[in-house]
């Protein structure tokens, strides 16, 4: 009796879980469209499933920062034609070429569970090569002051110079112990 | 000069060449001829407790230095580095007790010099150890080689710490070379490699007048060059801390301060070494209470040279007691630092500066336990400089683990810095050994009164 209830439970429990899957598997495409306007950019997200658009589905939009994701205003629904639409904004601080990166993102749907697609697009401010300010002592390695590498290598060369000196004054030490040697043999 | 005076004074220098310079001679080799049992036991003692820092430092590099090491976002600098700044103002020992003496004629620092200067290697290379125990990438030390800045006080740093070891090793070297003809014409069953190194490393020293001339030489320019490389090391020890934004460090006072200290701590070590060597190797006659004597005067003048460049560092600003130093002062004078701090004024400044005034304080008991009182109280000022000043931002520490606001060396910390003083004491000790302590010839010279004879030391 114990058993048969036992049963029962572990099938129901896997038609829940089968119900699950199959409300999941149905597979969202996302594609990116950029749409450059006169005053506002906007960056359009398709989703279909099975070729179909899919309606009523929130979509996420990010940027892509050095170690995580800037989310680029709320989520937005999808419409009938399964297109959710945002304004792009302006003023991103991007790389060298003013290149963002762009992440849209279905995030934990009953429907299609995580989706993501990514693409790049050049409305991004382009971030300027750090200026050199010239030679200073908060400059970089190869920008130190000319008089500071000239002074401090003087001082170097000096003292290193002077101790070279007197290393090979030893070796006049036992110049002389040989020389001596040599006379005492000959 | 009259004949009668070169005959007496031909007397004398071959009276002491042929008698005195035997026994003397002998009795300076003594302790590298033979190594008693309690030798033997100190040294291993010494080699233990190296090989335990060796594994405390293999237990830091291989876990997590977050659970091995107490340093966090604010202390980030420890016992390492206040034990690294103890060994650098340690290191000038052999700039004071050494080049500073024998340049200004005080003839007594003659049996001192070698001792002095053998110290000095030690604790400038255990300086270099502590150091690299400090770093969180040590892996990537030959980075500040290829990528280091001039402009930047840690690459002053370790280019003056370079030379000042290269210097002290060849100054510690040259006066050695007519000691080591002397180990390989006297010494005896001795391992044959031993003998080997006397004979390589004395560079066929044969004491002719023009080896002398050219040896004298060399010692006279290291001597002269070791002054002021020394006095760098530990300014620039200084601007290491003074470079920093910390209001504690933030002090035009710090080189003069560090070097004072240093020269305080130096004729500390000193004591305490002249105690050690004097009583273990048995060379009362040559360490004698004359040399605590004078130490002891030196130890007076550098407390008092310490205490008033400690006032210009304490006392000024807490007159002003702005809100940027009050923080840090107050928790030194009246806070969790106070017994430490007031401790180290009292047994580290103002007792050495007043007790060896009186001549019974000077004998060498006395000295040597107010020396060894003011070598520890030496080290907790160090760790007093460092680890305070770290702990009291600019900004209040808020919202941070409780392991983050207050600082106290880990077992491992403590294991490793245990080690680098037991590292220190068995360089020397091994070189005490191997080498005459206290230079033969320096000493047998000193001992013609000043007249300008070259005898051939061997």
């Amino acid at each position: 009796m114990r058993n048969k209830h036992y049963l029962a439970f572990v099938f129901v429990l896997l038609l829940i879980s089968a119900g699950r899957g199959m409300a999941q598997d149905g597979e969202a495409k996302m594609s990116l469209a950029f749409e450059k306007g006169d005053s506002l950019n906007s960056c359009k997200v398709i989703v279909t499933a099975a070729d179909t658009p899919v309606a009523d589905i929130d979509v996420k939009l990010y940027v892509q920062r050095l170690f995580s994701l800037l989310p680029v205003g709320d989520a937005v629904t999808t419409d009938e034609e399964g297109i959710a639409s945002f304004e792009f904004p302006s003023g991103i601080p991007a790389d060298l070429d003013g290149k963002l990166s762009v992440v849209a993102r279905i995030e934990d749907d009953e429907t299609f569970g995580n989706a993501e697609v990514k693409g790049s697009i050049n409305w991004g401010v382009a971030r300027k090569a750090q200026v050199e300010l010239g030679r200073s002592l908060s400059g970089s390695r190869g920008n130190a002051p000319v008089y500071f590498i000239v002074v401090s290598n003087l001082i170097i060369a000096g003292i290193w110079g002077t101790l070279i000196y007197v290393v090979l004054q030893l070796f006049r030490i036992r110049k002389i112990s040989r020389h001596l040697q040599s006379n005492k043999q000959a | 000069m009259s004949l009668n005076q070169i005959k007496s004074d031909k007397t004398t220098y071959e009276t002491f060449t042929q008698e005195e310079y035997m026994v003397m001679k002998d009795e300076l080799l003594r302790p590298v001829q033979r190594t008693g049992k309690w030798g033997k036991a100190w040294i291993a003692f010494l080699v233990v407790v190296c090989l335990a820092g060796l594994y405390a430092y293999y237990i830091q590099e291989t876990r997590s230095k977050y659970l091995t090491v107490s340093l966090r976002d604010y202390t980030m600098w420890g016992v390492y580095i206040s034990n690294f700044v103890f060994f650098v103002a340690l290191s000038l020992i052999g700039v004071l007790m050494s080049a500073v003496l024998k340049l200004t004629h005080f003839e007594w620092y003659r049996p001192l010099s070698r001792i002095a200067e053998v110290i000095a290697v030690a604790a400038i290379m255990l300086a270099g150890v502590s150091i690299v125990a400090a770093m969180g990438r040590p892996d990537r030390l030959h980075f500040l080689f290829l990528h280091g800045r001039i402009q930047s006080p840690i690459v002053w740093d370790i280019i003056v710490i370079i030379t000042y070891i290269t210097t002290s090793l060849i100054l510690l070297f040259i006066p050695l070379i007519p000691s080591l003809a002397t180990c390989k014409n006297h010494l005896h069953n001795k391992p044959k490699w031993q003998m080997k190194m006397y004979e390589w490393l004395s560079f066929g020293w044969e004491g002719t007048p023009e080896q002398w001339k050219i040896l004298k030489k060399s010692i006279r320019i290291l001597t002269v060059l070791v002054i002021p490389l020394g006095v760098s090391i530990h300014t620039v020890t200084a601007w290491l801390f003074a470079t920093t934004l910390r209001a504690e460090w933030d002090s035009t006072n710090f080189g003069a301060y560090f070097v004072s200290g240093a020269f305080l701590l130096g004729v500390a070590g000193m004591i305490v070494a002249v105690a050690i060597f004097r009583k273990a190797y048995k060379l009362e006659k040559y360490l004698t209470p004359m040399h605590f004597d004078k130490l002891g005067q030196a130890l007076v003048l550098m407390s008092f040279i310490y205490i008033y460049f400690n006032v210009n560092e304490y006392l000024v600003p807490a007159y002003k007691m702005s809100s940027l130093h009050a923080n840090h002062l107050l928790n030194l004078f009246t806070g969790d630092e106070a017994a430490v701090y007031w401790s180290v004024v009292f047994f580290g400044m103002f007792m050495p500066a007043i007790l060896p005034l009186f001549r019974s304080m000077r004998k060498p008991v006395p000295l040597t336990i107010i020396a060894v009182v003011v070598v520890i109280a030496a080290w907790f000022k160090r760790y007093l400089i460092v680890i305070p000043g770290l702990a009291h931002p600019y900004l209040p520490i808020q919202d941070v683990p409780e392991s983050w606001k207050h600082y106290s060396p880990s077992l491992v910390e403590m294991t490793i810095v245990a080690a680098t003083f037991a590292a220190m004491m068995l360089i020397v000790t091994l070189f005490s050994r191997f080498f005459p302590i206290i230079s033969v010839w320096e000493v047998a010279e000193g001992k013609l009164e000043g007249k300008d004879e070259i005898i051939n030391y061997k």
